[in-house]
């Protein structure tokens, strides 16, 4: 345990020396967020009911972009564990007394927090100050935001943790592990908030591990989820944390099993 | 020149060779591209269907300007994706590697990979949808009118790889600033321009011209009438590509390497 935890610092300090990257990412994220709200401001124009409010909508976006650092669609993290399963380095890996997926499920968390604890505070208060972004209705909903957005990190850590372990298959490219973050990206709810889809969809959508990793988390600090839906949202995140893990973990001793590192 | 264009179709058909060696992973990627491409489309319709169309402007036209720039963006990936991937070689070493060769570097990173199948492919079912449903009848003027705005636009996005490879001399690893004009380009795309706010509309006109290369031509196809501006968007594209291109070689010259 302590070991993954020192793990999980060197991949911090190693992020966090990226700065420039991250004031980067603060410009693209508000550029896009302007343009999300605008979009949707064009479409509450007409004056349609919807089960979302327009400041709402501008809030649950603007989170969106404070926390996209965070999401399995935003730039891969962690280029050099897929190149390891490429280039055979796994093999070094695999001398290392320690449990392989927990390792790199450290480095993943690792990865996905540090880039976010930069650039999320900035684009809050940019986005409060002259975006129009709403900060959560009350305490308890932002404490239940504050839960299960941490629920939110382990749960997406599990999902790219599977997605690299996939490339055991698929060697030469990084065919799945790239393409489903797409899939992800809509079912998330990160491009439209799933409240706005039809119902029969907005089902459907609630119940894949994806909507655990941006909606649910989300719904709390807009505040069209009530804090008593916590422990269902909670079971959500867990459920499929579990379900993942367990996956990776199976493929990981089934890719191992098989895996012939060439070479001398 | 010659020389040049056999030394590209001999990387080309090297990385082409890799790929259909792991075909297995060429095709998932390129459907499960597809199907999260279709399911962005899908959200487009969710808010259409719920908020009723924007005046002047409904899901028909604005699946022809999805599909429009997917396709442009697509194409321009395919053969730029050396400068997408840029920051690694940079970080790893690899440039020094590159310029020790006797082929320009440019060519070297022009190299195609056999991806994006996914990508252009939603974007085309998108876009001839949108065409059908709004009715847009396309003869043979039309045709050409479209193929041109199609690589005027790949060039813009190609340009735009280029200037974001270029900031890697720099930063090493901060290259998201051109996906905000990448990424929100391609979502702002979706819109009539006029819908976006003034900032916005600024940018994606005169800074990176998407609006122009996309909205203008689109509307264009729709009306019928390509004249002006709508004529002169593919042009517009490809001197943004020259644009890249003069940007880059100055990266290039002012690159210092690390190390002993």
């Amino acid at each position: 345990m302590r070991l993954l935890w020192l793990v999980f610092q060197m991949r911090m300090k190693r992020q966090l020396a990226y700065r420039t990257a991250a004031y980067a990412g603060i410009v693209t994220q508000v550029v896009f967020g302007l343009v999300l709200v605008a979009i949707f401001a064009a479409f509450y124009a007409n004056g349609i009911k919807a089960p979302m409010t327009l400041p709402q909508v501008t809030t649950y976006i603007w989170l969106g972009q404070a926390f996209f650092a965070m999401t399995p669609y935003s730039v891969f993290p962690d280029a050099e564990l897929r190149e390891q399963i490429r280039d055979g380095s796994v093999a070094t890996e695999l001398l290392r007394p320690v449990d392989l997926h927990s390792l790199w499920m450290a480095r993943t968390l690792a990865s996905k927090l540090a880039p976010t604890a930069l650039r999320c505070l900035p684009v809050i208060v940019v986005a409060t100050l002259f975006a129009g972004m709403h900060l959560p209705p009350d305490i308890p909903s932002f404490l239940a935001w504050l839960l299960t957005t941490i629920g939110a990190l382990v749960l997406i850590s599990a999902f790219i943790v599977l997605m690299i372990l996939t490339q055991f298959w698929t060697v030469a490219g990084d065919g799945l592990s790239r393409a489903v973050p797409g899939i992800a990206a809509a079912t998330s709810g990160q491009l439209v908030p799933l409240a706005l889809l039809p119902e029969n969809i907005r089902v459907v959508f609630e119940w894949l591990p994806f909507s655990g990793m941006v909606d649910k988390p989300y719904a709390f600090w807009v505040g069209t989820r009530p804090v008593s839906d916590l422990p269902f949202v909670l079971g959500h995140q867990l459920l499929w944390t579990v379900v993942l893990v367990a996956a990776g973990r199976l493929i990981l001793g089934r890719g191992l099993r098989r895996l012939t590192v060439t070479g001398g | 020149m010659k020389f040049y264009i056999r030394m590209w179709w001999l990387f080309t058909r090297a990385a082409l060779r890799t790929q259909l060696a792991d075909s297995a992973n060429a095709v998932l990627w390129a459907s499960a591209t597809l199907l999260g491409m279709l399911l962005e489309w899908a959200t487009l319709w969710a808010l259409f269907a719920r908020f009723g169309s924007i005046p002047g402007w409904d899901f028909a036209s604005s699946s022809m300007l999805f599909g429009l720039v997917r396709i442009a963006f697509g194409i321009a990936e395919m053969i730029g994706r050396g400068f997408d991937r840029f920051h690694h070689v940079i970080r790893k070493g690899d440039f020094d590697r590159m310029l020790l060769r006797p082929i320009p570097v440019a060519i070297q990173l022009s190299v195609a990979e056999f991806s994006r199948f996914g990508m252009i492919g939603a974007g085309a079912v998108a876009f001839i949808y949108g065409c059908s449903a709004a009715h847009v009848s396309l003869n043979l003027v039309s045709m050409v009118y479209l193929a041109a705005v199609i690589s005027g636009g790949a060039a813009l996005f190609y340009g735009l790889l280029m200037m974001q490879a270029t900031l890697c001399f720099w930063t090493v690893d901060g290259i998201e600033v051109a996906n905000a004009v990448v990424y929100g380009g391609q979502t702002a795309a979706q819109l009539p321009l006029d819908k976006l706010s003034r900032p916005l509309t600024f940018v994606f006109t005169y800074i990176f011209p998407l609006a122009i290369i996309n909205w203008i031509p689109a509307k264009a196809l729709l009306t019928g009438e390509i004249t002006g501006l709508a004529l002169a968007a593919p042009v517009i594209g490809w001197l943004f590509l020259g644009l890249g291109a003069i940007v880059w070689r100055m990266g290039v010259r002012a690159y210092t390497s690390t190390g002993s």
